[in-house]
C-alpha cells in the first residue's frame, strides 16, 4: 500500500463499525505496555520487562449532528448518552483498502470514557478523545 | 441475519442500500445501529422498497 513514507491523511476509522473517516482530523493508537521493573543485584542499570497492555485510542473529531453522522453514532440520536460511557468497537487502518501486511488493521474495544464537545465562536466544532482500550489491541493484516 | 444500511455513513464498508450480515458487524452493538438510523432489518418490507 505505501512504498515509502507517505501522507497520513488517508487513514480509515471505523466506530461500531461506522466508517467516520470523514470526520476525523486525527487518530492515535497509542498502544503501551506496564513497565516492570526487574532490576536486581548485578546490574549496573535500571532493568524491565512489560507487563499487561495499558493502549488507548485518541481521536480528534470534527462535529456534525445530522442523522447517522458522527456525534449521532457516537452520542446517540435520542435522549440517552449512546455509546457514551459503554465499549465500542474501534477500526483504524493506515489505508482505506483490504488489510495486508502494508495496511495493518488494529482492532480495540474501547471504552468511551468522554465525549467533550468544543464549541468556540469563529472556530470548527470539535470533539478530541482519548478513550481507553479493554484487553489488548488486535493487529490484523489480512 | 441480514441489514439494510439506510443511513449515509458506511457501515462495515457498506453505502446506503447495500445489504450487511450479522458477520460484518461482528463485535459490534447492532441494536444501536438499528435504533440510530444506520442500518434496519433487510425483511422482505425493506426489500421490496427497492
Amino acid at each position: 500500500m505505501a512504498s515509502g513514507v507517505f501522507l497520513g491523511n488517508g487513514a480509515k476509522v471505523t466506530v461500531n463499525s461506522v466508517d467516520l473517516s470523514a470526520y476525523v482530523s486525527s487518530v492515535t493508537i497509542n498502544q503501551e505496555f506496564d513497565q516492570l521493573e526487574v532490576t536486581a543485584m548485578g546490574n549496573s542499570g535500571h532493568t524491565y520487562i512489560a507487563g499487561l497492555e495499558n493502549s488507548s485510542i485518541s481521536i480528534d473529531f470534527n462535529a456534525d449532528f445530522a442523522t447517522s453522522k458522527v456525534n449521532q453514532t457516537i452520542n446517540g440520536s435520542g435522549a440517552t448518552n449512546g455509546l457514551v460511557g459503554a465499549t465500542t468497537q474501534v477500526v483504524i487502518q493506515p489505508f482505506n483498502a483490504a488489510a495486508s501486511a502494508d495496511n495493518p488493521k488494529y482492532t480495540a474495544t474501547c471504552l468511551v470514557t468522554q465525549w467533550p464537545q468544543v464549541f468556540n465562536v469563529g472556530e470548527l466544532a470539535t470533539v478530541s478523545v482519548t478513550w481507553p482500550v479493554n484487553g489488548a489491541i488486535v493487529k490484523t493484516i489480512s | 441475519m441480514e441489514y439494510k444500511v439506510i443511513g449515509d455513513s458506511l457501515i462495515a464498508g457498506h453505502g446506503k442500500g447495500e445489504i450487511v450480515t450479522t458477520d460484518e458487524l461482528q463485535g459490534s452493538n447492532v441494536e444501536y445501529l438499528v435504533e440510530n438510523g444506520h442500518i434496519e432489518p433487510a425483511t422482505k418490507k425493506a426489500k421490496d422498497k427497492e
